[in-house]
């Protein structure tokens, strides 16, 4: 028996060179001659008429140039999601990139355009990317293969194929094409659309009518959202919430595969049938963790990332779980949204196999017991327990949560908040801990989609559209290449931290939030090394703007300052780069000011520049109005020094808390 | 209804949260409606004020200091309190609350280690404005207020179609709330004993004049 349709095959000929077809004297490209392609199959005898993915191949177009069309509700359905997944829109050809043929204004290039990597003088027009020959493909397609068949067959050769060779449209890769034109057939196929099979038999021009009129008929809903969580870690074993949130986005994804559309550690772009709202979404949220979103139901001829205005209603809000008017004390102390009915850490001993008696004395008594009093057995399972001085009122939520794991994920970063490496004068409590650097990467959705377009908008203009800004437009396509893109960024960011810090890195805590211990400040220089290195190889375009839809942030202090303060900075970042040092200031600036600043930090490895370096933030200890004069006194004999190993272009309390990171050091970047 | 706006400026402020694991406490960075009324009560004995508050400019600072038990004569576990320095912000208060002798300038203390000398605040008339009459705008809140929804259907309401309780509405002139981040403030009962009420917390995103909105609503 045939497979069902496998949507992702549909374009798989794009991949084959072109073919000498019978009675042709040209060569021609097998998927803009799907009937000559047809006739070869007939004639050659290949046995593929009856199977539904080679209808698929053969019959997704109703474009004239196409001589066959879909004749079935299931290839009508293949035709629409081939368009939404598409780089840019082909409602009407005509207007495509402003041009009646734009195919043949601006050329082809096979190869993928990445508008957040590439330049104009990375387009080669006429370059073609089509490895296998047309005999080999449809033996293989004979087999009628399932899809993940069809992935081993193609292998690597999608990645870098555009999906739309033309210059200014390629865009998208055919892989993430095929993925997405799987989604969306999928996606209709569960909102149920579809139509009556008489109407396909119309000719073109009834097709054409058809597929217009269903395109402003049908809609589906783009929401975007954020899963946010309550909790205020205060130990390491409550960093188990992070746990939670990527468990909770799992099964999202894992629930409704075919309907996320591009997700982050915390945000997710979901597109689900009309009859479905993220409301729905409730069933997923556990621990008091609530979804902050942006919904809009879009008519598919419309169908955006972000909300559109005059496609219907921008419907915003929250997915909570219900919570009562009034809480009387105690409130739990960790997320402050419950009642905190168990006690830290009694009621966990209590769930200890301890003998009755134990558990009674536990249970009457405050914590900890006379240990005179308790059993001998049961002496060694409580030991670790006994120094516990504080009570905490948290709820069963944060409870569980803090009782997930028998031992902590974040072994070392527990060993850190123990860790006393001697007395800092400046503060006698938590100057003993050693110090770490929270690093966070945010990725901005809405910057990013304004990023985009900006760069699109550039790429037109140098190709020579007229009146670019009316053809730019960002999709869905653009923005999951862009994901894969991202994600493979995330990888490496963590392998070169790893490699750098080597046991001072922690295990990840997400993707993109990582705790590494440093001994001096100057070790934060050798992570802006890292994230300068590899946006330069995966994002540099972002530096030609004005701000960056990718942000850093990194937050810095002694180990045993609470998490939750971190986070708040960390997840908030006022610009691209955002550097805290807990209590001592800040560094703002943008990726643009990225290679100078390291370029200067390099230069104060000098010994007399520390020492110049030394002296204002000596100064400014004092009075930084002061630090202030004398950076900018052309008298100073230090000034020149300055001028060398401070950048410009931040902020003055920025430059002073550089100074104090680029100050302390040693040998160790 | 009616509020008189005030210039508020304190040299330390602890607007603490609770204490968090016992050994930390934050401080908020804004005047909470619990704040602020609570402050107004203890100072001018007055009931059903209404009042909230924002801070403008402000340095955070930490101290460190160890709480004494007496009855024991020993010392509890050190404690780090996050403070504020330097600050300024604004306050409104629902009009005629205030002694008219007072009402163009007075002092007020508010919020934690008040015996340390924290908290001593000067207040000074800024104007009058009637939150429900304003303009309004679409923004961000920048302060926590209690939603007081009278019944469970009036927070229904909030929750799913954004409708704003009476109290939100008739108080602070609240046109919608979009998206709600919500919060519990505490609210005094007796001397020494209270509930905790939900509340919209700072980032809401509402319907408002815009005083009651980060940045104005820009």
């Amino acid at each position: 028996m045939a497979h069902d349709l496998i949507p992702e095959v549909h374009d798989i000929l794009k991949l084959c060179q072109a073919f000498a077809f019978e009675g042709q004297t040209r060569r021609r490209s097998p998927h803009s001659n799907v009937l000559s392609v047809h006739n070869e199959v007939v004639s050659k005898g290949y046995k593929l008429q009856s199977k539904p993915s080679w209808e698929g191949v053969v019959k997704h177009h109703h474009g004239k140039n196409f001589k066959l069309f879909p004749d079935t509700p299931d290839l009508f359905l293949l035709d629409m999601a081939d368009s939404l997944a598409a780089a840019i829109s082909r409602g009407d050809n005509r207007l495509r990139l402003g041009h009646p043929q734009p195919f043949k204004k601006y050329g082809f290039d096979d190869k993928l355009f990445r508008l957040w990597k590439n330049q104009g003088k990375d387009r080669q027009r006429g370059r073609q990317y089509r490895p296998f020959q047309l005999e080999k493909v449809l033996e293989f397609l004979e087999k009628d293969p399932d899809v993940n068949e069809f992935y081993k067959f193609i292998g690597d050769s999608m990645f870098e194929r555009a999906e739309d060779a033309t210059i200014g449209a390629n865009l998208t890769s055919l892989f993430i094409h095929s993925e997405l034109t799987g989604k969306f057939y999928r996606l209709l196929k569960q909102a149920e659309y579809g139509v009556n099979p008489a109407d396909l038999s119309k000719g073109r021009k009834g097709l054409v009518t058809l597929y217009k009129s269903k395109m402003d008929d049908w809609s589906l809903a783009v929401t975007r959202f954020k899963i946010r969580f309550p909790q205020k870690p205060i130990r390491t074993k409550d960093m188990n919430v992070f746990s939670k949130l990527s468990e909770t986005r799992a099964s999202i994804e894992a629930q409704f595969k075919d309907r996320v559309f591009f997700n982050t550690s915390d945000e997710m772009l979901m597109i689900l049938p009309p009859d479905m709202s993220t409301q729905t979404l409730s069933r997923f949220l556990n621990y008091g963790f609530w979804i902050e979103y942006v919904e809009q139901k879009q008519i598919l001829n419309k169908l955006n990332p972000k909300p559109v205005i005059g496609n219907g209603d921008v419907k915003e809000g929250i997915v909570a779980p219900p919570h009562p008017v009034i809480i009387n004390p105690p409130i739990c102390e960790i997320c402050q949204m419950e009642k905190g009915e168990k006690k830290w850490i009694k009621d966990y001993i209590l769930m200890m196999d301890l003998c009755d008696r134990c558990k009674e004395i536990v249970s009457v008594n405050a914590w900890p017991p006379d240990v005179k009093e308790l059993c001998e057995k049961d002496i060694p399972g409580l030991a670790i327990w006994l120094d516990e001085r504080i009570d905490e009122d948290i709820c069963k939520h944060c409870f569980d949560i803090r009782i997930e794991n028998k031992d902590t994920r974040l072994k070392k970063l527990a060993r850190w908040s123990e860790e006393k490496i001697g007395i800092d004068d400046e503060d006698i409590l938590t100057g003993i801990n050693p110090r770490v650097i929270w690093i966070k990467i945010n990725l901005d959705f809405a910057e990013l989609i304004r990023s985009l377009e900006l760069l699109y908008g550039k790429y037109l203009k140098e190709i020579g559209v007229q009146n670019e800004s009316g053809a730019v437009e960002i999709r869905f396509s653009v923005l999951t290449e862009y994901r894969r893109d991202y994600d493979k960024f995330l990888t490496e960011f963590e392998k070169a931290l790893r490699k750098h810090f080597c046991d001072d890195m922690e295990v990840p805590i997400l993707e993109d939030l990582f705790v590494i211990k440093i001994a001096v400040l100057g070790q934060i220089i050798g992570v802006l090394n890292i994230y300068n290195d590899l946006f330069a190889a995966y994002f540099p375009r972002f530096k030609d703007l004005n701000s960056s839809p990718l942000k850093l942030s990194i937050s810095c202090s002694r180990s045993k300052f609470p998490f939750f303060e971190h986070w708040e900075l960390l997840r908030k970042p006022a610009s691209d780069i955002h550097i805290t040092l807990i209590n001592k200031g800040e560094v703002i600036t943008n990726v643009k000011s990225l290679d100078e600043i390291l370029i200067r930090a390099g230069h104060a490895k000098d010994k007399s520049n520390i020492r110049a370096l030394h002296k204002l933030a000596e100064i400014a200890k004092l009075s930084e109005t002061l630090a202030s004069i004398a950076l900018q006194d052309k008298s100073n004999k230090d000034y020149n020094r300055y001028r060398e190993i401070l950048p410009m272009g931040m902020g003055f309390n920025s430059l002073l808390t550089l100074t104090k990171i680029l100050e302390d050091q040693n040998e160790v970047y | 209804m009616r509020f008189i706006k005030y210039q508020l400026s304190a040299e330390k402020l602890c607007l603490g949260e609770r204490v968090k694991g016992g050994r930390y406490k934050p401080s908020i960075k804004t005047i909470r409606y619990s704040q602020i009324v609570g402050a107004l009560k203890h100072q001018f004995g007055v009931s059903d004020v209404h009042a909230v508050g924002s801070l403008e400019q402000f340095k955070v600072e930490f101290l460190s200091y160890t709480l004494k038990d007496r009855a024991l004569d020993n010392s509890k576990l050190p404690l780090r309190v996050e403070f504020l320095t330097d600050v300024s912000g604004v306050v409104y208060i629902s009009e005629g609350h205030i002694p008219k002798e007072k009402e163009n300038r007075f002092d007020l203390v508010m919020g934690g280690m008040v015996s340390k000398g924290y908290g001593n605040c000067r207040l000074t008339k800024a104007g009058e404005i009637d939150m429900e009459k304003e303009n309004d705008k679409e923004g961000l809140l920048n302060t926590r207020i209690p939603i007081k929804a009278e019944d469970e259907r009036e927070l229904m309401e909030l929750m799913e179609n954004g409708v704003p309780s009476k109290f939100l509405t008739n108080i602070f002139g609240i046109k919608k709330v979009l998206r709600p981040v919500l919060g519990y403030l505490f609210d005094p009962v007796y001397e020494h004993t209270g509930v905790y009420v939900l509340s919209l917390f700072e980032g809401s995103k509402i319907v408002s004049c815009e005083s009651l909105l980060i940045n104005g609503g820009r």
